[in-house]
């Protein structure tokens, strides 16, 4: 496949098959993936690993019915890493380095789908989950700009429509 | 393509990317940009059917000239420039009609508007390395002057959105020197 075609048929993987998932797999995935752009070379992201007993209790401590969506992905994927932004009291700061990380998180996902690793890429106000941001360690100073459930997977499941550009797109 | 080789090739794609700022004087052609841009919108793992992100192309002489005057109104409502308007008006417009295309990115500033910037990003991110592949360079611009008034309205931004950058786009002349990332080691905690 070429790289067009790879990322034409790139598609969110949320059930994963029982196939390990090793940590070098993942550093190595990370390793590329931070030679994403980002202003002033701040190199904006810190990555949070979670497997086995530590992803159930992360698991355990989300309100369901509140995040059914992070539940299903913390439940299903082998492997979860969050990614966070420093949050920062100058908005263009703060609005570029968010941007950065959501570029370093594409990387993860292309890197991944590559190699048949998939992803789904949870993002939502998790302010009020307490608990889950105390054990998993972010900080007040930071936001979580995503949380990445990872895996191989046995069946492809389909790809939705994408939508068209042709209403979303001017050209002058 | 082997998956092997797919890995590798993206790995170093991922890798030898640069930000790009200073381009060929070759035009580029916006069905191009359009169709690389479509492939990046597929890449994206998006949860949502109507997307609410758009985009505004100027490739053309006109509409590129349409922009420097627009990009000087919101300078001078920022208070720069306000002397010498002439010169600085055609430096400005020489500066802009040398860039072969711009991509202004738009998202919704309502909502769950992180997931729309997230989004955003991600395509920007998948684009630059599709034209990254075709020997097309790309720099982010988020200065200020972008979310003046005056320049929103002269490009057509609504009330309720928000530009998330406008992507310099143009043939690579020279790659510049690359920088050296932290590994991700050092930034990675396991629980
Ligand atoms: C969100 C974001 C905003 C950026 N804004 C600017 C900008 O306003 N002007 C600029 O020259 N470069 C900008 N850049 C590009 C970075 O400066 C560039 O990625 C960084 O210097 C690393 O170099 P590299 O991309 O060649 O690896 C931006 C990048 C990102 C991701």
């Amino acid at each position: 496949m070429s790289i067009l075609s790879l990322f034409r048929e790139a598609r969110e993987v949320r059930r994963f098959s029982d196939r390990p998932v090793s940590r070098e797999v993942i550093l190595s995935i990370l390793e590329d993936a931070v030679w994403a752009p980002n202003h002033k070379l701040r190199e904006p992201w810190r990555f949070i690993y979670a497997e086995g007993a530590a992803k159930i209790k992360l698991t355990d401590s989300v309100d369901a019915s509140k995040h059914p969506r992070l539940v299903d992905t913390l439940t299903q994927a082998p492997v979860v890493l969050i990614v966070t932004s420093p949050v920062n009291p100058d908005e263009r700061i703060d609005s570029d380095d968010f941007g950065a990380v959501c570029c370093l998180i594409q990387n993860i996902q292309l890197l991944g789908w590559a190699q048949g690793l998939g992803m789904a890429w949870e993002l939502a106000d998790y302010s009020a989950c307490e608990e889950l941001l105390a054990l998993s360690g972010v900080r007040s100073d930071e936001r979580i700009a995503g949380i990445l459930g990872l895996g191989f997977f046995d069946s492809l499941p389909e790809k939705p429509a994408v939508a068209g550009l042709d209403d979303r797109l001017e050209i002058w | 393509m082997s998956a092997t080789q797919q890995k590798s090739a993206l790995s170093q794609l991922i890798r030898k990317r640069r930000s790009i700022r200073s381009f060929a004087k070759r035009d580029l052609s916006p069905e191009l940009i359009v169709e690389l841009l479509q492939a990046a919108e597929a890449s994206v793992l998006s949860t949502d059917q109507e997307p609410s992100h758009r985009f505004l192309l100027l490739a053309s002489p006109d509409g590129k000239a349409k922009a420097a005057s627009i990009v000087m109104d919101a300078y001078s409502e920022q208070g720069l420039y306000k002397w010498l308007p002439n010169k600085l008006n055609q430096l400005m417009a020489d500066r802009i009609a040398q860039i072969p295309a711009f991509l202004i990115a738009i998202a919704k500033d309502r909502g769950e508007k992180e997931r729309e910037r997230a989004t955003v990003s991600a395509v920007l991110q998948s684009l630059t390395l599709l034209a990254w592949e075709r020997g097309i360079g790309a720099v982010w611009n988020t200065e200020s002057f972008m979310h003046k008034p005056s320049f929103k309205l002269g490009v057509g931004v609504q009330e309720d959105e928000r530009i998330v950058t406008i992507l310099y786009l143009g043939y690579c002349e020279k790659v510049p020197k690359t920088k050296p990332r932290t590994p991700a080691e050092k930034k990675l905690t396991y629980l």
